[in-house]
């Protein structure tokens, strides 16, 4: 398993979401070389994140849920930000706090930002790019 | 021949002195009668224009103008005497004034045959009787004695010049005559030989021839003088005529005296009573100038105005002062008539009446009062003298002060001025017994003062004597003034209350069907007071252009009018119409002298003698009129029945805004009672409309919360949605995926393998990418120690097993899944179906939470349909609310709902979600701005009551807001949000429940404590 050099993390604290946004990115991402994480807990995922870093493992990007227990995906995104400022990051909300959102775009640290519930060719037009970025 | 001539010269003599004395018996008998003739008719004439004087000054209460006619009436022409006597209603008769200088004179009773009495009617309204003039048979013959003087002087001269004529006809006439018949005769008897004889008969002849011719020379002679004789007495006698002419034209005034001068004004002839005033013979005063009358006691002033008068031809009118012959003064009082011969002065007449009397009378008292009068002058009576003709000589300072005059302005003033006209009739009365010497007590009469101002005075009067002769009178008066006006408005008063009082309590609460009978009613009442005949009030329709008969009441046998004159066109009656539009009454007295003859016929044609008609005004709105008629008497309307009547009539209008307001009344009634009838409706609409309303206002708040929580509500629900959906395009392409080949290679045995272990093996949603490699690495190395495959189909088939989450353990199933037919494939379908049925029970979930938050929701805003209070769980309750707010609560807000599942509360579900919602946003609100954010929701149950508290850890509520909090619209949000009623809903739902809300607030936590009885 020494070829593993990319990985895709999703956070989100319902975990039938992360169920289906899983099964929809196998479709387009090479699990041979990608890794394809998920967390429930945005704490877990920046611990998650941080250890995929260490290994050296290409994160190609990360899609965060809005509105999750503790921490928003907003401070989530703007913690990971601080750490690896080139890391792409996807917002995916229900209903956004269309405030933190712009704020995040304005500040561009919003690589693509989708909205619950999303078309699967939304999704796909979305990470596409920053798939073959990383091919 | 002496005897013939004698006899003829006698014969004639008493022949002629006969003729004459015939002639002279004649003349005089027919004078007598002319001049009885013509005193008749001048007193005729005479009594006739007193008469007209008398009624035009009774007309205008004008008892100096009375006085100046009785006055002229004397003083023009020679009456025995001129009197006013009336006549009262019954036929009495009574002298009531008469020429004063020959008042002992009892004109009713008089001796016919010594006096000639003519009167004259005279008819006013005050009073009516007779004027007469009375002139004295004695005087006429004393008058006609003095006119016959020179007629007897004309027949005596006549009767000694007739003797003269004669007795020279007798001696140069008749002498000549005999001797022609004695020569006849001797011719006859042949004397005429014997004249032969006796004288030379040539002679003889020669000699009569002579005397023929002397005698014609002679008669030639006697004619010429006869001729020239005869001319002057004609000239004589016409003179004469003229004289007489003149003087019967003076001898009218024969009592006065009488001068006539030429145009000379020398005097060329005066009567007997100018000579016996002035004491001259008439030799003495003929073609003399009148001035020898006068003298230096005679007024200059006055002697001018009589020369100005004269050279101007105009008629003198003056008095004075002369002296006679013997040195006597006398008064005289000048009547100078100039005497026109075609357009030129051609003598005057002046009448002269000696006053020295009257002044003198005057002057006499005048002394005899001087005494009297500082005696009087301030007494506190008033009291006045008048002189016998009364006029005012005198009054006192009382008098003068009441009356507000001063003595210069009454003096000479006939009493009669200072009269009311009440009072000049009984001034009438009294006067002429004061002229006769009667005392008169008990004297009631109303003087006017200056300022016309009515005075009561109440006293008697006395006569004044000069010895014998009564020269004026005295009257002692008190003025009573303010007594009688008191004792008046008294009387008036109670009259008039009563009649008032009796008519206005009848229209005191009169109900509206008893309103005609009373007004009739009243109508007779005021009938009866003023003596009407017949009342009626018509009401006035302007617009319409009539007015109509409303009302009547006629007296007994009085013909009724309401139907014959119900409506009458205003046009048929514009005067009247005019006049009430200006608040006039309509006052007919006498319906017999109305100058409009329409008008008259119309009254004559009813009978009717006297009307009254006042207008009814309400304000200025012309309503209707009252009117009364009177068709036996006339009537004058006193100012009080007048005022009774206005009062009346303002009664009518008050009745009239009674009945108008009573029939508003009844409309009104009518009115509530349809409000009353409708009313309930009416409530209960409006009781729901403001149910509406309130619901309406909560309605509202919910539904702002709703919007205010709805980011929160569209997460809840997105998020399950996305899973639905997401999930079923999922299933939808692994579906398609086994579909297209794969399964076709399996068995029905494998299939149904496949189908038991999906069923009974429960898989984990998602596995992470790391544990995936961790689980395959194993695998790997456990299919190399237990399996024969290839490396490739090794690989395949670990991964396979790990995402079918087939675990290493269950060997079984692992040699049984690497036995079987088209194993990779059979794999594939077991791990796509096992995935296919995993993302439909995430359908299902996410489906069951989407429907939760719709569920909560609805409840939330279901309404007000569940009205009924019933029993319900109380932490399923607060459940719903707080799903609600899930998204909310989500944010770092630390929960803490600790409420036990046994406790049951009896309300209105509905309600007390919004109450709970309320006070779940008011702390979520109140912690805004807090890092750490707390809400603890607790309750405790006591037997008695349970409590619901609401905790959080906002700042501490200040205590004007704590005052204020449940007050409508009271926020301290600004207009960033809410309505300012979500507390006031809270106290409302509280106490819907009984219930009562207690906040308790300190740095550390403000409580919202809740608590309803058990």
């Amino acid at each position: 398993m020494n070829e593993l050099k990319y990985a895709v993390v999703c956070v989100d604290d319902d975990p039938y979401i992360l169920q289906m946004l899983g099964f929809q990115l196998s479709k387009v991402i090479d699990q041979k070389f990608t890794l394809l994480e998920y967390f429930t807990d945005p704490n877990k995922a920046l611990e998650g994140i941080g250890d995929l870093m260490n290994e050296h493992i290409d994160v190609i990007f990360v899609m965060v849920d809005y509105q999750m227990p503790k921490m928003t995906g907003a401070q989530l995104i703007r913690s990971l930000k601080l750490k690896y400022p080139t890391l792409n990051c996807v917002m995916l909300s229900g209903q956004a706090n269309k405030v933190s959102v712009d704020e995040l775009k304005s500040e561009n640290l919003l690589a693509s930002f989708l909205a619950k519930p999303w078309d699967e060719e939304a999704l796909f037009a979305a990470i596409r790019p920053m798939i073959q970025a990383h091919s | 021949m002496k005897s013939l001539s004698f006899r003829i010269w006698a014969s004639f003599a008493l022949f002629i002195s006969v003729i004459i004395m015939i002639i002279a018996f004649y003349y005089s008998k027919r004078q007598e009668d002319l001049y009885i003739e013509n005193s008749r008719f001048d007193l005729q004439e005479a009594s006739k224009s007193v008469a007209l004087a008398v009624e035009l000054s009774l007309d205008h209460e004008n008892l100096v103008g009375l006085k100046k006619a009785l006055e002229l009436a004397k003083s023009t022409d020679d009456f025995e005497k001129v009197s006013v006597v009336v006549v009262d209603s019954a036929g009495r008769k009574k002298e009531l004034f008469a020429n004063p200088d020959t008042s002992k004179l009892d004109v009713l009773n008089l001796d016919l045959e010594k006096y000639i009495v003519e009167k004259y009617p005279f008819k006013s309204e005050l009073l009516k009787g007779e004027i007469y003039m009375v002139s004295s048979k004695a005087k006429i013959d004393e008058v006609l004695k003095s006119l016959n003087y020179p007629l007897y002087t004309i027949l005596i001269g006549l009767f000694v010049f007739s003797l003269l004529v004669f007795y020279l006809f007798a001696r140069w006439l008749v002498k000549p005559v005999i001797g022609l018949i004695k020569f006849s005769e001797s011719i006859k008897s042949n004397q005429l030989i014997k004249f032969n004889n006796e004288l030379n008969t040539t002679n003889e002849i020669h000699e009569l021839g002579s005397a023929l011719i002397s005698l014609s020379d002679s008669l030639q002679t006697e004619r010429n003088r006869t001729t020239e004789i005869l001319n002057s007495l004609e000239y004589q006698v016409s003179e004469r005529t003229k004289e007489n002419n003149l003087l019967s034209l003076v001898a009218k005034h024969a009592l006065n005296g009488v001068i006539i001068t030429d145009k000379h004004k020398k005097i060329i002839w005066a009567n007997q009573s100018l000579l016996k005033i002035t004491g001259y013979e008439l030799d003495e005063i003929i073609g003399k100038s009148p001035k020898i009358f006068q003298f230096e006691g005679s007024n200059p002033d006055t002697l001018q105005r009589i020369n100005d008068a004269l050279s101007r031809n105009e008629i003198v009118n003056e008095q004075i002062l002369n002296r006679s012959k013997d040195g006597r003064e006398y008064w005289l009082e000048l009547h100078i008539v100039p005497l026109f011969d075609a357009d030129e002065v051609s003598g005057y007449i002046a009448i002269e009446t000696d006053i020295t009397d009257r002044i003198l009378d005057n002057e006499l008292l005048r002394n005899s009062e001087a005494f009297n009068r500082r005696i009087l002058e301030n007494a506190s009576e008033m009291i006045h003298t008048l002189d016998m003709y009364g006029n005012l000589i005198w009054a006192n300072h009382s008098w003068l002060d009441t009356m507000n005059f001063t003595l210069e302005e009454i003096q000479g003033h006939p009493i009669s001025e200072f009269l009311h006209q009440e009072s000049i009739l009984e001034f009438k009365e009294v006067f002429p017994r004061l002229t006769e010497g009667e005392t008169v007590s008990g004297l009631i009469c109303i003087f006017l003062s200056k300022s016309k101002e009515q005075l009561h005075l109440n006293g008697k009067t006395i006569p004044l004597f000069d010895g014998d002769k009564i020269i004026g009178s005295q009257a002692y008066l008190h003025n009573v003034t303010q007594n009688v006006k008191a004792q008046k408005l008294i009387q008036h008063k109670s009259l008039l209350q009563d009649l008032v009082m009796r008519i206005s309590t009848k229209y005191i609460n009169l109900p509206i069907d008893q309103l005609v009978e009373t007004i009739n009613d009243s109508l007779r009442e005021l009938s009866n007071f003023i003596q009407a005949d017949r009342a009626y009030i018509y009401n006035y329709f302007i617009e319409e252009g009539y007015c109509k008969y409303e009302y009547e009441w006629s007296a007994p046998g009085i013909r009724s009018l309401i139907n014959e004159k119900k409506l009458i066109e205003l046009n048929t009656m514009p005067v009247w119409y005019d006049s009430h539009k200006r608040k006039e009454f309509i006052i007919i007295e006498n319906a017999e002298i109305v100058t409009d003859e329409k008008v008259k016929d119309l009254l004559a044609k009813e009978g009717i003698k006297s009307l009254i008609s006042i207008p009814i005004h309400d304000e200025d709105r012309l309503v209707g009129f009252v009117g009364f008629d009177l068709l036996k008497n006339h009537r004058i309307f006193s100012d009080d029945e007048k005022e009774i009547l206005v009062l009346f009539s303002q009664m009518i209008v008050n009745v009239y805004n009674r009945v108008e307001y009573i029939r508003d009344l009844n409309n009104s009634k009518l009115e509530i009672e349809e409000i009353n009838a409708t009313l309930e409706l009416r409530v209960a609409e409006n009781t729901k409309k403001n149910l509406d309303l309130s619901m309406s206002i909560v309605e509202q708040e919910k539904m702002a919360t709703i919007g205010e929580i709805s980011a929160g509500i569209a997460h809840d629900l997105n998020t399950p949605l996305s899973t639905i959906k997401v999930g079923s395009d999922n299933v939808r392409s692994i579906v398609q995926t086994i579909f297209t080949k794969k399964i076709l290679l399996l068995t029905e045995n494998q299939l149904s393998h496949i189908l038991s272990r999906i069923q009974t093996n429960q898989v984990e949603m998602f596995v992470g990418g790391l544990q995936l490699r961790r689980e395959k690495v194993e695998m790997i190395e456990f299919l190399s120690k237990n399996h024969d495959l290839d490396s490739a189909e090794q690989e395949k088939m670990a991964d396979l097993l790990v995402k079918a989450r087939v675990s290493k353990e269950d060997t079984f199933e692992i040699k049984y899944l690497i036995e079987t037919e088209n194993r990779i494939e059979n794999l594939e379908v077991l791990y796509q179906l096992q995935m296919v049925f995993s993302q439909l029970a995430s359908i299902k979930n996410s489906s069951d939470k989407a429907v939760k938050v719709v569920q909560d929701v609805r409840a939330f805003i279901k309404g007000e349909t569940q009205q009924e209070k019933r029993v319900f769980n109380l932490k399923d309750n607060l459940s719903t609310v707080l799903g609600i707010f899930n998204y909310e609560l989500k944010k770092e807000v630390d929960l803490q709902f600790k409420i036990d599942e046994s406790i049951e509360l009896y309300g209105f579900e509905i309600k007390l979600f919004q109450l709970w919602s309320n006070l779940v946003k008011n702390a979520l609100e109140a912690m805004e701005d807090q890092e750490k954010r707390y809400l603890g929701i607790f309750a405790e149950k006591t037997t008695e009551t349970l409590s619901v508290i609401f905790e959080n850890n906002g700042p501490q509520i200040p205590a004007v807001v704590l005052e204020n909090m449940f007050n409508k619209f009271y926020t301290t949000k600004g207009k960033k949000s809410g309505s300012g009623l979500g507390l006031s809903i809270v106290k409302n739902i509280t106490e819907e429940h009984n219930a009562h809300i207690r906040v308790t607030s300190d740095v550390n936590s403000t409580k919202f404590i809740i608590t309803f009885p058990a």
